[in-house]
């Protein structure tokens, strides 16, 4: 029952929302949290004790060092002036190590279901042992739905306790946070202080909300099903047999599967955010015309945001807070001066970020490449921002010249497309391999005699992608220049407020690459 | 909260909505189903016997045959025709569900009056793996496509807007495929005492099939075409108890294979999946004859009503003789 299927948006949520809007208000958050445990066990079945045991574990982790943290406080109340920085520090320990002990239980938990084979199969490679012979043998471990997902929330929630930026919250709002159904499979990664109270306040169904969540649905059905189901068969097709292809052909299978999870991923999310908001619920927004970037690092500040920023919060900023870092800029700024000491602070603290990024993603070497491949490039802008604007200032370009902008996105563009390369490819080898293969012989004339309607799609396939990029590039344009202003849809008269809502209706029941002919395509995102 | 005036102005813009597109998704479903009976190339393969039945002259069924890819490839009803003048129909679909076989019934009987319906027990067996859920799913999918035809033609758009075209040698339901991928001759049907049970969802829709064909005064035979690859005899074990069960009659044709005069080496074009034409011309010569023996079926040799029959073994002989 994925997001986009007629059960979960004719079936699971109309029963939940009637639930819901008939329940008193105390008691909305629990039709809520029960509905997250139903989706939650329609996937996992009995794994859903993995769900439970981290609600308990971060709940009463989180208990105990608020308890910590209040007899600190009466401590210090109590003691003398100068015992009090030593009971701090005393306090502040147990507290720490409550911390780290539940995130050790956490990220080992994750780390075992999810990187263990990943583990074992390198040990094995390292040790050299003969095929069927194992030092670590592998096993079969399924993953619960949405498990990366939820332990980054799970996470976030405790290190906001120990930080003070949330307090003693009742059980059930924290499993709410952590079960909201339309976040289970693909997120956002929301913030306690993003989500929580509003999922426990009981908010009343609205019909403004109501149309508004499902416009955003319908907008994301169009996306997902409409041009990333269809692209699907020839991402596959180019994926699945590269060894077969070349050139240009190569190039189109990095755009194709980028296109495809753009449209897929934020399809979802478009999906998931209109499913909360009919509740009243205005979940965090994962993308921001990601493709107007004109840089690495902006893109990721427009692509998968609600990672980017649980990132930032809770490795950048602590690493770099750290006391090594500090010591790192006093130290740097004294002897090597500042740019080279920014360049070094920059790497120490975007290294275990990226890292991080792509092992997230899951247990390949593709994904960790993936990481590193943009900790390199964004580091690379950082060092050579300086460089540049002395270049265009040399050269008296403006900052906002247009077309110096679209130089800069096009060459976002090119970065994206060769990091989605590696990041869809079925090996860190085979990424390597289709990139050199793109290299070879590249003309678009391979596309000529009918070669490129050899894929699986056939022109009318191409035509619809074609039409439903267009259509979703001028949504960009008008989102990114905000053309609509803060009214929205709303500023239409309703004649033409409905044609839109029938055309997009008719767009996805008529062109949308579902039922006979097309093969059912999984969430890309519910398998990281 | 809104007024009790306000409230009633929102239900009623909701029904006004709801009203013009349930209209514009009506005159859409009618646009594609016409588009789709006129014209079969525009259909995919997968929908072809829905639209192949819709567009035969009424009351030209004596005998309807409904199941999954073996029973177009198994049964020709121009060989049927030919021996005996039974008037048959395969309304196969490529692994049609047991639900599917339901609504293709429903279907046929809106302009049919079969007097005996064939049920192959390949999809007694056929099973959603992802669970029960899924299932269900699969019959509402199913009851949906028939309510709406708009989501079973929705790609249509493809063949009206560009050439796409999905052609298919269609003979009365019947398929034809020539070529040999041969499979050793070894017997397959070997008692070893098991049963496999047939599956609930199929027992449920089996019930709901002999009761469609009482109320349409049909008789119910299940049937078993020739296939090695797919069949054995814990299948017709589970499919002969639920025939007693039902009291229907159940010929499976895997236990006379040699009387058929089945060589496997040279009758299936898909390693003893599937028949090809010489296969199922032996297989259709011995159905046509059991069926003759054992059911009072008219022959309608001669019956202008029945001219459709002709025309199509006059094609089905030109596209054999065009090998």
């Amino acid at each position: 029952m994925a997001y986009h299927e007629a059960a979960y948006l004719l079936v699971f949520l109309p029963i939940v929302l009637i639930a819901y809007h008939f329940t008193a208000k105390k008691f909305k958050w629990f039709v809520l949290l029960l509905a997250g445990y139903a989706f939650f066990f329609l996937f996992s079945k009995k794994l859903i004790v993995f769900l439970f045991a981290t609600t308990l574990l971060v709940f009463v982790g989180g208990r105990i060092i608020l308890k910590i943290k209040e007899k600190s406080k009466i401590a210090c109340e109590t003691a003398q002036p100068s015992d009090i920085k030593r009971l701090k520090k005393k306090y502040a320990n147990y507290s720490k190590c409550v911390l780290v002990l539940v995130i050790i239980i956490l990220v080992a938990t994750l780390g075992y279901l999810k990187y263990y084979n990943f583990f074992a199969e390198n040990i094995n490679a390292l040790a050299g042992m003969p095929e069927g012979q194992f030092v670590l043998a592998p096993k079969h471990l399924i993953l619960p739905i949405g498990i990366s997902f939820y332990t980054l929330q799970a996470i976030g929630y405790m290190v906001d306790v120990y930080w003070e930026k949330v307090g003693r919250e009742p059980l059930g709002k924290v499993a709410l946070f952590l079960a909201f159904f339309p976040q289970i499979m693909e997120g956002p990664i929301s913030l306690y202080s993003q989500t929580a109270d509003q999922l426990y306040a009981g908010n009343p169904v609205k019909w403004e909300n109501l149309k508004s969540g499902a416009l955003r649905i319908l907008w994301g059905l169009f996306k997902k099903m409409v041009i990333a189901d269809r692209l699907n068969i020839l991402v596959s097709a180019l994926y699945d047999n590269y060894s077969q292809f070349n050139g240009a052909f190569i190039a189109l299978a990095a755009i194709s599967y980028t296109v495809q999870l753009y449209m897929e991923f934020s399809g979802c999310m478009d999906i998931i955010i209109g499913s909360g908001r009919m509740f009243g619920i205005n979940l965090p927004e994962n993308f921001r015309q990601p493709f107007f970037s004109k840089g690495a690092s902006e893109f990721w500040r427009r692509w998968h945001i609600t990672l980017g920023v649980w990132f930032k919060t809770y490795i950048f900023y602590p690493v770099s807070m750290s006391k090594a870092c500090k010591k790192w800029n006093k130290f740097g700024k004294k002897h090597v001066g500042k740019w080279l000491t920014m360049f070094v602070s920059s790497a120490i603290c975007l290294f275990p970020v990226w890292i991080c990024n792509g092992l997230w993603h899951g247990a390949k070497w593709s994904y960790i490449f993936y990481g590193i491949y943009y900790f390199v490039i964004i580091l690379l802008e950082v060092g050579l921002e300086p460089v540049r604007k002395k270049v265009i200032n040399a050269l008296h370009i403006a900052d906002t010249a247009v077309w110096y902008n679209v130089v800069r996105v096009a060459k976002t563009w090119i970065i994206i497309f060769v990091g989605e390369l590696f990041f869809r490819a079925d090996t860190l080898t085979a990424g390597f391999e289709m990139f050199k293969s793109m290299f070879r012989g590249f003309s678009f004339s391979q596309f000529a005699n009918g070669a490129l309607l050899n894929l699986g799609m056939d022109k009318a396939d191409f035509l619809a992608v074609i039409a439903g990029c267009i259509v979703v590039a001028i949504v960009g344009v008008i989102n990114e220049k905000k053309l609509l202003g803060k009214v929205g849809m709303a500023r239409f008269k309703m004649p033409i407020r409905w044609a839109i809502y029938y055309a997009l209706i008719v767009a996805i029941v008529i062109m949308g690459a579902y039922g006979d002919g097309y093969n059912k395509v999984d969430m890309i995102y519910a398998g990281f | 909260m809104r007024d009790s005036r306000g409230m009633l102005k929102l239900i009623g813009k909701i029904a006004l909505f709801l009203a013009i597109l349930a209209g514009i998704l009506l005159i859409l479903s009618e646009v594609i189903h016409r588009a789709c009976i006129n014209d079969d190339k525009i259909v995919h393969d997968v929908n072809k016997s829905v639209y192949n039945v819709a567009r035969q002259p009424e009351n030209t069924m004596d005998v309807v045959v409904t199941g999954d890819s073996v029973t177009y490839f198994a049964y020709n009803p121009i060989v049927i025709w030919e021996e005996q003048g039974i008037a048959s129909y395969i309304c196969g679909q490529p692994a049609q569900k047991i639900q599917e076989s339901y609504i293709m019934l429903k279907n046929v009987y809106k302009t049919q009056k079969p007097k005996l319906v064939l049920l192959e027990t390949d999809n007694f067996f056929t099973w959603n793996e992802e669970g029960k859920i899924a299932n269900i799913k699969d019959t509402a999918k199913e009851w949906l496509k028939d309510a709406f035809p708009l989501l079973r033609g929705h790609d249509v758009w493809k063949s009206l807007f560009t050439d796409k075209s999905y052609h298919e040698d269609c003979f009365k339901g019947y398929l034809y495929r020539d070529g040999v991928t041969p499979v050793d001759n070894e017997e397959y049907m070997i008692d070893n005492g098991q049963t496999r049970p047939v599956l609930p969802i199929a027992r449920d829709y089996c019930k709901k099939i002999k009761e469609l064909c009482d109320e349409n005064g049909s008789t119910l035979l299940f049937v078993s075409a020739p296939s090695k690859m797919d069949y054995n005899y814990e299948m017709h074990n589970g499919a002969a108890e639920l025939a007693k069960e039902l009291g229907v009659d159940y010929l499976d044709m895997n236990l006379v294979w040699q009387e058929i005069g089945i060589d496997w080496q040279t009758d299936t074009f898909d390693n003893g999946d599937h028949l090809n034409v010489s296969g199922a011309e032996k297989t259709s010569r011995y159905l046509g004859k059991y069926l003759k023996d054992n059911y009072d079926l008219p022959d309608r040799r001669g019956d202008e009503a029945f001219a459709s029959f002709d025309a199509e073994a006059s094609a089905f002989e030109k596209r054999r003789t065009a090998n």
